[in-house]
């Protein structure tokens, strides 16, 4: 049973922590956009969304980088 | 280091790279200062075609050093005349770090209104005719519909574009660049908007070590004794403190506490009836801002994000105003029109006593005004926003309106022309008031703040405030060692007012250059060595405390030099004459004026200590010390 990355965006604070800590891990660069994890923002209401690439490589950066709780490592098939 | 010139007049642009600036500038408000120094003609109005605008990115914003999300704008100032500057969070800074530019500079003025879109390739001139007269909400709606929704904005509301001089330029929808007018300053060049749509990166030299710094920094960020409380309340934390130590300045600084202010305007109310959950500035883990719903009464329903301590200092306190719900209606009012909050909320204070001694009547208004009344004041807001009737007059700002409404200088309460912010300075004489005093920008609180912070009863010899910290968390403090020596003793038992003052605004410049959070989590967790480490390892310069803060004391000379050649005199560094005058009284009692020459004593201490005479002239050997090169007008 593998590991995944589990989003929890209703306890995202809109930092981009998450996307900094990706894209320097795997990217060498700090970018929103060269990332395997990504955060849509709404501004107005303050509402994000996280959503992470099929490429992932489970480097737990994002998990590291996380002060909110709203990326956690996670089973990838819970028990039921 | 690369900074984007838009030449208004001429709809063209060019970046101008520098790469001995960052060593001279870092970034942020140094960066901006840097720029106006060189750059901008002294003794021209705010709305000269002169007066250039800057934005400047922090120097670590981009990366994921926390808190690093400040942007700072600088121009003269359309209140002061003076060093205008005003920072702002949220995610703009980083935006334009990913435009591929640390700087922005607006030259000149456009014909028609206008936008900018800015992204790493190119920039594009917008007609902006359609949003001139909508209010900042409507125009980022507007724009993100039409930019696309990642799209980061910096507009000016109505109050901008009509030239009242303590319009905010806006970020996004709820971030300013508050203080010191800047929006009639981007107003005064038809400039509605900037959208950046940059999506680029940001790369350090010494990847290793970057991270290493970035780690250590978040873990004293994290670990700090405030940051449990700052998450949880945001900066509503002192919100009690303030009414029990008499600190308010309510009622336009009549009296230093409010009956039923925790119930009703404490930080448990806060947290019990409107904050949701919540929220953060670029690459910052504290996450100190909240968002709030309005729950119950006339507004229930209604959701935005708050409450910053501010608000409701100045529209609670200074204006009396009981319910947290009309406290964030008017900061939305302020928001939409795109004003000041402090300084709308102090000429506000300044017309209900105005009203009250009968120098300005409902004939005048048309309608009667008074403390504590939501109805007459939104609509007064939104008045002195769109410059309306005799509120034409007031968005001028205190300082003008009093010589208008004569007989009413002895309750305006400014320094250097800007409107002060939410504290008597009789309820707790410390660093922090000193500073309200020496700050480049006027009446302000946020350019000395003290890695000591502290609102706890001070009662102390005058040149002295209370030190509340053990030596062992003196100890952890970055700073370097013969300065702890200096401000604190040995062993460490108090802070000498008028060398912390002076360390504190190069710390608070610092921050602001590196681009960092002023929050208390921050100003006990990060000093000079810290960002020199990180600022060594991003930028492949050898960097140490000492030599960055020899740059500050440069920098906040340069600001001061640049106000001595605007027409400054040692007359703007004083306090409105009441606080000499009447005590203050407050619910614990009753605290006693202050004491001129005490407040002389400590003044000229801060000049001598800056290498300024006592008249707060920049000495010829000071300049040369730090290497200022004296500015001619060309």
């Amino acid at each position: 049973m593998g590991r995944k990355i589990i989003r929890n965006s209703e306890r995202c604070a809109g930092c981009s922590l998450c996307v900094l800590a990706c894209s320097a891990a795997n990217f060498g660069v700090f970018s929103l956009g060269k990332s395997y994890v990504f955060l849509e923002r709404d501004d107005r209401t303050q509402k994000f969304v996280l959503t992470v690439s099929e490429e992932c490589t489970l480097c737990g950066e994002c998990v590291r980088a996380c002060n909110y709780g709203a990326v956690e490592y996670g089973d990838e098939n819970p028990a039921r | 280091m690369r900074t984007l010139l838009v030449e208004l007049d001429e709809k063209r642009y060019s970046i101008i790279e520098d790469v001995k600036l960052r060593l001279e500038a870092i970034g942020g408000l140094g960066l901006t200062t840097t720029l106006l120094y060189r750059h901008t003609d002294r003794r021209v109005g705010p709305f000269d075609d002169r007066n250039h605008l800057f934005f400047a990115a922090g120097a670590f914003v981009g990366t994921n050093i926390p808190t690093a999300s400040r942007c700072e704008a600088t121009a003269i100032s359309p209140i002061t005349g003076y060093f205008g500057t005003a920072s702002s969070g949220g995610n703009i800074g980083a935006a334009l770090k990913f435009c591929g530019v640390d700087g922005l500079w607006i030259k000149g003025k456009s014909a028609e209104p206008v936008y900018l879109v800015i992204d790493e390739k190119d920039v594009l001139f917008k007609d902006a005719r359609e949003l001139w007269g909508r209010d900042t909400y409507d125009t980022v709606d507007a724009l993100k519909a039409r930019e696309g929704r990642r799209t980061e904005i910096a507009c000016i509301g109505q109050a901008g574009e009509r030239g009242v001089r303590f319009a905010s330029i806006q970020n996004g929808y709820y971030h300013s660049f508050g203080r010191t007018g800047l929006g009639a300053v981007m107003g005064s060049k038809s400039l509605k908007a900037i959208c950046l749509k940059g999506n680029g990166e940001v790369a350090v030299v010494d990847g290793k070590r970057f991270m290493k710094t970035s780690r250590t920094i978040r873990e004293r960020v994290v670990s700090s004794e405030t940051f449990g409380y700052t998450r949880r309340y945001g900066s509503m934390v002192v919100s009690d403190a303030y009414n029990r130590l008499g600190m308010l300045a309510s009622h336009n600084y009549r009296g230093g506490s409010l009956p039923r202010w925790d119930e009703t305007r404490g930080r448990r109310a806060f947290e019990e009836r409107y904050k949701v959950r919540d929220i953060a500035c670029f690459a910052c883990p504290i996450g100190c801002m909240h968002w709030s719903r309005i729950k119950e009464g006339s507004f229930a329903g209604y959701e935005t994000k708050g409450l910053e301590v501010t608000y409701v200092l100045e529209f609670g306190g200074k204006l009396g105003m009981e319910d947290l719900a009309q406290v964030f209606m008017c900061g939305e009012a302020c928001n939409r029109l795109g004003l000041d909050v402090i300084s709308t909320s102090s000429v506000v204070a300044y017309a209900i006593e105005l009203f009250e001694k009968g120098m300005l009547t409902e004939p005048d208004l048309g309608f009667s005004l008074s403390y504590g009344d939501f109805t007459s004041i939104h609509r007064l807001i939104e008045m002195i926003g769109k410059r309306e009737g005799v509120a034409q007059v007031l968005g001028e700002g205190i300082r003008r309106a009093s010589a208008y409404f004569k007989g009413s200088s002895d309750f305006a309460y400014e320094i250097k022309g800007l409107e002060m912010p939410v504290r008597d300075p009789r309820g707790r004489f410390d660093s922090w008031i000193l500073g309200f005093i020496t700050n480049p920008r006027g009446g302000d609180h946020l350019r000395l703040r003290t890695p000591t912070d502290d609102v706890k009863p001070a009662e102390r010899d005058y040149l002295y405030e209370p030190l509340t910290l053990s030596a062992a968390e003196v100890e952890k403090i970055d700073m370097p060692q013969a300065l702890k020596d200096q401000i604190f003793g040995v062993p460490p038992s108090r802070v000498f007012m008028p060398v912390m003052a002076k360390y504190s605004e190069e710390f608070i410049l610092l921050l602001n250059s590196c681009g960092l959070c002023i929050r208390a989590p921050v100003l006990r967790a990060v000093g000079p060595s810290l960002m020199a480490e990180a600022f060594a390892a991003m930028y492949g310069e050898e960097m140490e405390a000492e030599k960055l803060l020899s740059v500050a004391q440069k920098l906040f000379t340069m600001a001061h030099l640049f106000n001595l050649e605007q027409g400054m005199t040692v007359d703007e560094f004083r306090l409105p004459e009441r606080f000499y005058r009447e005590p203050l009284k407050f619910a614990g009692g009753e605290r006693p004026f202050l004491d001129k020459a005490q407040v002389e004593d400590l003044l000229q201490r801060y000049f001598s200590l800056r290498g300024w005479d006592e008249e707060a002239r920049v000495k010829e050997e000071t300049s040369e010390r730090l290497g200022i090169e004296a500015w001619k007008n060309s």
